[in-house]
């Protein structure tokens, strides 16, 4: 998930940056897998 | 995820797959965790979900060394038969590799989803990934002797 911060200016305000993307929550690391072509047999 | 390819009615390459537990608390995106210890488990299965909507499972075989955490299936000829009566899961345990909609005979490119369970020591069910799927890529031949 993400969230879009806006800054808006005013007069004489210093311009920060248009947009941030900032990340407020980081999925856990999950399972995963490492898939590859064999030529060892399954037995 | 990672991608397998498959000739139609092909039975090599064996497809071999390592099991990797979450990554770490911290660590970089896209870390792989460590290897998952297949020791004490019980059950391994393959189970594929064809484009067009059919189900199969298959047996895995874990490597000897279960601490690698590697599970191996190598096709059968009768993956590609019809598919016998499905399972009280919906699955096809022979056959059906070609039972789907998905598999038509011309030459082209089919995907679909796979994934692997583990039945670990406690009774304990793990799927990888649990994030998405891996999938298989069949590609129908030009022709075959």
């Amino acid at each position: 998930m993400r969230r879009l911060w806006w800054w808006f200016l005013g007069d004489g305000d210093a311009a920060p940056p248009i947009a941030t993307w900032a990340p407020v929550a980081r999925p856990s690391g999950g399972n995963s897998t490492v898939l590859r072509a064999s030529t060892t047999e399954a037995s | 995820m990672g991608v397998f390819v498959l000739k139609l009615r092909d039975t090599r390459p064996t497809l071999e797959v390592e099991l990797h537990d979450p990554a770490p608390m911290g660590s970089a995106p896209g870390t792989l965790g460590p290897v998952h210890d297949l020791t004490g488990s019980s059950g391994w299965k393959l189970h594929i979900h064809l484009e067009g909507g059919v189900k199969v499972v298959r047996t895995m075989t874990p490597d000897a060394t279960l601490p690698l955490g590697i599970l191996r299936y190598t096709w059968a000829t009768t993956d590609w038969d019809a598919a016998a009566a499905p399972d009280a899961n919906g699955s096809f345990q022979v056959g059906g590799l070609v039972a789907g909609p998905s598999l038509p005979l011309v030459v082209g490119t089919r995907e679909h989803r796979m994934e692997y369970e583990v039945v670990g020591a406690g009774s304990a069910r793990l799927t990888f990934p649990n994030g998405g799927y891996d999938t298989l890529r069949i590609i129908a031949d030009i022709g075959q002797s």
